[in-house]
């Protein structure tokens, strides 16, 4: 909301304020110097054309507020920026802006914003969040020297877009499973139903670390036939770190993938998807598909 | 059981998270005069999933990718075509 993020900034200039009292007098004098100038923000690269007949729509609006989305080409490609003051996205002002987690999920979500509207409609390379340029001059020279390299992603990522698949799993359910399927486990238990308290207790010991070890195995099966079966259906594969404590109403995360997959074969790549869900669903895994995400995965070089 | 405002939230925070994921941590780099390195987003990352469920452009951003996600277990399978998703502004930034 406008009155929210501006009560916020608001507080984040007195607090600045208050800092920069503190401080020497010569660093002042640097910020101060920088107040008027401005920096390019770079979202997404493209090819011009297809970029500049989008300029003729309604676009999102730009990281900040005082600045609109423009286009700067060079030759065939062109780069989706928007003009930003250097007094908050200046080297120093932006390492201070960075640990105010607020101000830099807004900002990564603009960014996200203005990515996704582009990679609907053309095929763009997405950069990563917080790319800047001193000058225009900059931008231009970028494209290019990388000419080729962006053409190729480019080509790479036409007509396609980025689906995640994320495996969760409910351990409760996968370790009752796994007692199951396990001969092994199956004749360990049986031995310690009958055994003596005390052997019955080693035998516990050894039960548990067995029923982990195999429910790793298990779950490690699993994704790669995941990966596997869908990699077929797909244009390509990655497998995406998993955050910590990403557990859901779904269980706990077990994997996570990026796939890159053409418009065309969607169908496909889902159906794929559905039949692998029900057919470890009674194991207590569950897929999750997300997406379409401009291809953040896909777009080399990360 | 959690209610739905809890459940919303929770949502919200884990697709708010996926997409920072996505944002602060893939895609192209190029060396640009000023780029934020990957050591500085990790430090903020701690702290990111409470402050955020509050604000507007999440809601936004991510109310558009919850409606085109799909979710197996609940057979919620009808994807938004990509080229129906509106531009909208809600933030009222002027343009």
């Amino acid at each position: 909301m406008a009155t929210f993020e501006r009560g916020d900034e608001r507080r984040e200039e007195t607090e600045n304020r208050k800092q920069m009292s503190g401080h020497k007098q010569k660093r002042k004098d640097e910020t101060e110097s920088q107040t008027n100038e401005q920096g390019f923000y770079v979202y997404c690269v493209g090819a011009r054309a297809a970029l500049e007949s989008l300029f003729d729509a309604a676009l999102p609006a730009a990281m900040e507020a005082d600045a609109r989305l423009e286009l700067i080409a060079d030759d065939a490609l062109a780069a989706v920026c928007s003009a930003v003051s250097l007094a908050d996205y200046g080297e120093e002002a932006l390492q201070a802006r960075l640990h105010d987690a607020t101000w830099t999920a807004l900002r990564a979500l603009r960014h996200e914003r203005v990515v996704e509207h582009f990679a609907r409609r053309a095929s763009v390379v997405p950069l990563r969040f917080g790319t800047i340029y001193l000058a225009r001059g900059g931008v231009e020279q970028m494209l290019a020297e990388r000419r080729a390299e962006l053409q190729g992603i480019i080509e790479r990522l036409r007509g396609r877009e980025e689906w995640g698949v994320n495996v969760y799993c409910d351990r409760a359910k996968l370790l009752t499973q796994i007692v199951l399927l396990s001969p092994r486990l199956r004749e360990l238990s049986e031995q310690a139903a009958r055994a003596t308290p005390g052997q019955s207790y080693l035998l516990q010991k050894k039960i548990e670390a067995l029923r982990a070890d195999e429910t790793r195995a298990a779950a490690r099966r699993t994704s790669n036939e995941i990966e596997r079966e869908l990699a077929r259906v797909s244009a390509g594969v990655a497998r995406l770190r998993v955050l910590k404590d990403e557990a859901s109403e779904h269980g706990d995360a077990v994997v996570k993938f990026a796939f890159l997959v053409a418009r065309a074969r969607f169908d496909d790549f889902r159906a794929a998807a559905e039949r692998l869900a029900e057919a470890h669903a009674p194991a207590g895994y569950k897929l999750e598909l997300t997406g379409p995400w401009p291809a953040y995965n896909f777009a080399g070089g990360g | 059981m959690m209610t739905d405002e809890e459940f919303e939230s929770e949502q919200l925070e884990l697709s708010l998270l996926e997409t920072l994921d996505h944002v602060l941590t893939r895609g192209l780099v190029l060396a640009g005069e000023i780029t934020i390195s990957v050591a500085d987003i990790d430090l903020i990352f701690v702290g990111l999933n409470v402050v955020l469920t509050s604000i507007e452009t999440a809601h936004e951003v991510l109310g558009a990718r919850a409606q085109r996600g799909l979710d197996m277990q609940q057979r919620a399978l009808t994807p938004v075509a990509p080229e129906a998703a509106p531009v909208s502004d809600t933030e009222g930034e002027s343009r």
